[in-house]
C-alpha cells in the first residue's frame, strides 16, 4: 500500500467528518432544551442567565455559532465543556483509555472466538457441537447487552463472587504496578464478556457458512487428494474465509461503541458512554459533538484498518 | 466515594462486598435486602436534593379546564393515592395529608379535610362542573365557563422520564372517571423551560422538597412572587393574597407558635383551594454492610464517626 493510497483516503474523510459535524451541530443546537439551566443551575435569575447565555456564547446567532466553531476544531480545539467547565479535549481523553480497553478487549475476544466457535461448527456441521454453537451465539446476539450485562452481574459476580459488579478498579485500595493491572483485568472481565457476547455471533455464523462453502471448493479438494489431513485444509480455507469476516468486524465499530454505552452503564466503568449519556442529558453540546467527532474518526480509523488487514490477508489485493 | 449510575448494580455491590453505604435503594430491592442479615437498613426524608420531598401534582391555573376547583377537587378525589404508594414507591414512604410534610411536625397541619379516594365523588363535581360523559369515551363541557360546548376533557400530564408510573397510574385512575390524559415526559433540562418559562402544561408532578423550613422549600411553591420562570417555583401560578400575606408573616417572625398558626391557615386555604394536589411523601431508604456502623444515615455527614470492622 502506498503513502499516497493513505494520504489520499484520509483526504477523502474530510468531507464526511465535515458532514456528520455540520448535522450534529444543528440537531444538538435546535434540540428542545436549555443548556444555560444545566450549566448555572435551577435557582439563578433572568440575569445571571444571561450572563451565563453570553460567556458561552450561545447568545449568538446559530450561524455565527457554527462558524466560531468549525474555526476552533481546525485549531484542534472541541471549545469547553458546559459542565466540566474544562476543555472539551481533556474531558473525553480522561475517559477514552477505559473505553478503549473495552471495546478493543469485546472486539478481540469476539473475533477470536468468533473465529474458533465457526470453525468448530463447520467441522462439525449437522452435529451437536454446531447446534449448540449457532443457539448460543444467535442467542448473544438476540439478548439486550443491558439485559444480559445485569444477568451477568447477578450470577457470575455476587452468585460466584468471582467478579466485581462495578467499576474499573477496587474502591478501597489504590493498587499500583502489577497489582493494579490484575485489579484492572479482573475488573475487566465481565463488562467485555458481556460485549463480545453480542459481537459473536455474527463472526461466528459468517466463519461456519464459509469454511462450509471453502471446503467444497477444487483447492480444498486437491489439498485432501495430495494427503494434508482436514485440520490443515481448514487452516488454508480460513484464509479466504477471512476477508468478509475483517469486513463485518470492521463494520461493527459504530455498533460497539453503541453497546459499550448500555455496558458501562451498567458495570459503572468510567469511559465515554457514561459521558455521553450525561452530556445528553446535560445538553452539553461541546463535549456531544467532540464525542461524535470521535466516533466518526474511529469508524473511518477501522475502515482504514480493514482495507489494510484486506491486503494483508490477500496478496493479490494492491492499493496505489 | 464511588459514582455508579445504575440502582440495580449499586445493590448487587453492596452485596457483593464491593461498597459499605448505599445512598438509596430502589424499592423491588427493599424486601430482599431487609431479609440479608448482612446488611441494615434506615429509612430518612434526607435527600441530597432537598430533604421532606412531596411528589406533588400541579394544576396550571391559567388553564380553562383547570380555572374551576370542582374540577381539581375531582381529580383529587379520583386518585387513590394508596395504590402510588404501593406500586410506585413499593410501600417507602406515606401518603402525604397536608401541602407541608409530617417531618416538619410544627408546620404540619393535622387533620386537614383533604379529598378523600371517591370515584363517585369526582363524578358527581365533573357533573356539577359541566362536563357530561359521552358515551364511552371522556367527558365533553357542556355549559362550561370559557370552554367551547363538546371540548373533550383532555389533559396533558408533564414529568420527569423517570416518574413514568406515575403518569400511568394517573392516566389510569383519572380515565376511570371521565378524563382523556396524555402523558408527556420530558428530560429535566427540557421539564423545567415548558413548565415555568412557556407554561406549555395542563397537569405535571414534580417532586417539591419542603426543606427544614417551609420559608426555603414551601414559600416558593404558594407566593404569588414567584411565579416566573425560574425552575421550580409556583408551577401552578397560583395568585391568593391572603396566602402571600401569611408567608410573609411566617417569615419575618422566629415566634415559633406564630409561624405554626400561619402555615396552619395557609394550608387550609390551599387544602381547599387546590392549586395542586400532594400525592406522597417520599423518604428514602439507605443502607449500609451490618459489619460498619456509626452511620448518620440522616444527614449529610452521615460518615463523620462510621467505622467499618475487616
Amino acid at each position: 500500500m502506498s503513502g499516497r493510497y493513505l494520504v489520499r483516503r484520509l483526504v477523502q474523510t474530510l468531507p464526511a467528518v465535515a458532514g456528520i459535524l455540520l448535522v450534529a451541530f444543528v440537531v444538538i443546537h435546535t434540540a428542545p432544551g436549555d443548556p444555560v439551566l444545566a450549566i448555572a443551575g435551577e435557582h439563578g435569575d433572568a440575569a445571571y442567565y444571561a450572563f451565563m447565555r453570553a460567556k458561552f456564547g450561545l447568545d449568538r446567532p446559530l450561524p455565527e455559532q457554527l462558524l466560531a466553531y468549525v474555526g476552533h476544531v481546525v485549531r484542534g480545539d472541541l471549545g469547553t465543556s458546559f459542565v466540566h467547565g474544562r476543555p472539551v479535549v481533556e474531558v473525553v481523553t480522561e475517559r477514552l483509555p477505559a473505553t478503549l480497553l473495552l471495546m478493543s478487549t469485546a472486539l478481540g475476544l469476539s473475533s477470536l472466538a468468533g473465529v474458533l466457535l465457526g470453525v468448530l461448527a463447520a467441522r462439525w456441521a449437522g452435529g451437536a457441537a454446531d447446534l449448540a454453537v449457532r443457539t448460543t451465539a444467535l442467542l448473544g446476539y438476540a439478548t439486550p447487552s443491558f439485559w444480559l450485562a445485569q444477568i451477568a452481574a447477578l450470577t457470575l459476580a455476587v452468585g460466584t463472587g468471582l467478579f466485581p459488579v462495578q467499576g474499573i478498579t477496587d474502591a478501597r485500595h489504590a493498587w499500583t504496578g502489577w497489582r493494579y493491572l490484575v485489579d484492572v483485568l479482573h475488573h475487566l472481565a465481565l463488562p467485555a464478556l458481556v460485549l463480545a457476547a453480542n459481537e459473536l455471533a455474527l463472526t461466528t455464523r459468517l466463519i461456519r457458512v464459509g469454511v462450509l462453502e471453502a471446503m467444497e471448493t477444487d483447492y480444498a479438494r486437491t489439498a485432501r487428494a495430495k494427503g494434508l489431513s482436514e485440520a490443515a485444509v481448514v487452516r488454508h480455507a480460513l484464509r479466504n474465509v477471512l476477508l468478509p469476516v475483517v469486513t463485518v468486524i470492521g463494520s461493527r465499530v459504530a455498533m460497539l461503541f453503541t453497546g459499550a454505552v448500555l455496558v458501562e452503564a451498567v458495570f459503572a466503568w468510567p469511559g465515554l458512554g457514561q459521558l455521553l449519556l450525561s452530556s445528553i442529558q446535560t445538553r452539553d453540546a461541546p463535549v456531544l459533538l467532540g464525542l461524535f467527532l470521535l466516533v466518526s474518526l474511529a469508524v473511518i480509523f477501522a475502515n482504514l484498518l480493514t482495507d489494510l488487514a484486506y491486503a494483508w490477508l490477500d496478496p493479490r489485493i494492491r492499493y496505489e | 466515594m464511588r459514582i455508579v449510575p445504575d440502582a440495580g448494580t449499586q445493590v448487587l455491590a453492596l452485596e457483593n462486598g464491593e461498597v459499605d453505604f448505599l445512598w438509596g435503594v430502589p424499592g423491588p430491592h427493599q424486601s430482599r435486602l431487609k431479609a440479608d442479615p448482612r446488611v441494615r437498613m434506615a429509612q430518612t426524608s434526607y435527600h441530597p436534593g432537598g430533604s421532606n420531598c412531596i411528589m406533588t401534582l400541579s394544576f396550571n391555573l391559567d388553564r380553562p379546564i383547570l380555572r374551576d376547583a370542582r374540577v381539581r377537587r375531582a381529580v383529587a378525589s379520583a386518585l387513590d393515592r394508596e395504590a402510588f404508594l404501593r406500586q410506585v414507591l413499593f410501600g417507602e414512604g406515606k401518603v402525604a395529608t397536608a401541602p407541608i410534610s409530617s417531618e416538619i411536625a410544627w408546620a404540619h397541619a393535622r387533620g386537614l379535610a383533604l379529598p378523600a379516594f371517591d370515584r363517585a365523588e369526582a363524578e358527581r363535581l365533573l357533573d356539577a362542573a359541566g362536563w357530561k360523559k359521552d358515551r364511552d369515551g371522556p367527558r365533553v363541557a357542556r355549559g362550561v365557563s370559557g370552554v367551547a360546548d363538546g371540548t373533550r376533557l383532555s389533559v396533558d400530564f408533564v414529568h420527569f422520564p423517570t416518574f413514568a408510573k406515575y403518569g400511568e397510574l394517573m392516566r389510569q385512575q383519572l380515565g376511570a372517571v371521565g378524563f382523556d390524559v396524555t402523558l408527556r415526559p420530558l428530560e429535566p433540562a427540557v421539564f423545567a423551560p415548558a413548565v415555568f418559562k412557556d407554561r406549555n402544561f395542563d397537569t405535571n408532578v414534580i417532586s417539591y422538597c419542603n426543606g427544614p423550613d417551609p420559608e426555603i422549600g414551601v414559600r416558593r411553591m404558594y407566593h404569588s412572587s414567584q411565579i416566573g420562570p425560574a425552575p421550580f417555583t409556583n408551577a401552578a401560578a397560583y395568585r391568593n393574597e391572603t396566602v402571600d400575606s401569611l408567608f410573609d408573616q411566617a417569615g419575618r417572625t422566629i415566634e415559633r407558635d406564630r409561624r405554626t398558626r400561619n402555615y396552619r391557615q395557609i394550608q387550609e386555604i390551599v387544602a381547599q383551594e387546590l392549586p395542586y394536589y400532594w400525592l406522597v411523601e417520599t423518604p428514602t431508604t439507605r443502607a449500609w454492610s451490618a459489619r460498619c456502623g456509626d452511620f448518620k444515615a440522616w444527614t449529610g455527614l452521615f460518615a463523620e464517626v462510621a467505622f467499618c470492622r475487616r
